[in-house]
């Protein structure tokens, strides 16, 4: 039987996503049974959610976009050596 | 699991610095690498800075792409690698903290909790949960917050992650152990139980 803090190292660190299936099965068994654990790993869903709503509204202004090519643009015409 | 690669024709484009491969790439990858540079913590001006300076390496040294990681993982490398430089240049070294004895304090001896993450019972407005989980990051020493980021906001896969930062897998994982625990645990402290109801 897994321990809680094995069950938390398992899923911060995604170990368990290279652990052999017996690991990955007594991980599933353990959070089926244990409610503090799932809080757990909910807690880490709702923080990469979170984490991707903060940043991805943060999209950039097309004239931003557009400066940034015309630099590309300029720097990929400049003659080669 | 592999790092995704180039298409060989689009490669060759890329190494032949063709004009219009160079700017398809500029414009696909603009927004992700705004948006990283903007979550790895530098702000609107500085993170529009370091993009174009990631840009202009890119299109400088496009000759010499090897194919091997995808353009993009390539791009983040280079933009980390920047950011890096930058935080060296201000000498702002993470303060050493300790996550892992924090961790530990939650467990007794046979590993099961004594202080469970509390389930949430405060709903709080989106957008206050979202300047504390800002505060959070800001919190996070730079690699962590990098490991978490590229995992977490633009959902690299594990091993472009340590493509980009230069790190083993095994590193890695300790990486994002840390800042995913400092993080609940901040969130925990400042009264989002469990981080559970942010931006939701």
């Amino acid at each position: 039987m897994l321990r809680c803090k094995e069950v938390v190292e398992l899923l911060a660190t995604e170990a368990w996503r290279d652990a052999p299936l017996a690991r990955r099965l007594s991980l599933g068994v353990h959070l089926m049974m244990c409610r503090r654990c799932r809080a757990y790993r909910r807690a880490l869903r709702r923080l990469g959610e979170a984490a991707r709503t903060l940043y991805r509204n943060a999209t950039p202004d097309a004239g931003q976009i557009e400066r940034l090519l015309v630099a590309v643009r300029r720097a990929a015409e400049q003659p080669r050596p | 699991m592999t790092t995704p690669r180039e298409p060989l024709q689009r490669r060759d484009a890329i190494r032949g610095r063709d004009p219009a491969a160079l700017e398809a790439v500029a414009r696909e990858n603009i927004g992700p690498l705004l948006r990283g540079a903007r979550a790895a913590g530098l702000s609107g001006a500085d993170a529009y800075d370091a993009v174009q300076e990631v840009l202009l390496v890119f299109v400088e040294k496009a000759d010499r792409y090897d194919g091997r990681a995808s353009v993009r993982t390539w791009l983040f490398g280079i933009l980390f690698n920047k950011i890096a430089e930058r935080r060296r240049a201000v000498a702002r070294e993470a303060t050493v903290d300790d996550i892992d004895a924090v961790v530990d304090a939650r467990f007794d001896a046979r590993g099961q909790w004594i202080k469970p993450p509390r389930s949430p019972d405060v709903q709080l407005a989106a957008g206050q949960a979202m300047k504390m989980l800002e505060e959070c990051l800001e919190r996070l020493p730079e690699r962590r917050r990098a490991a978490f980021v590229l995992r977490e906001v633009e959902q690299l896969d594990v091993d472009e992650v340590c493509n980009v930062l230069e790190v083993s897998r095994n590193n890695l994982r300790v990486l994002l152990f840390r800042a995913r625990n400092a993080l609940r645990e901040c969130l925990e402290s400042k009264g989002i139980e469990g981080s559970a109801d942010v931006a939701l």
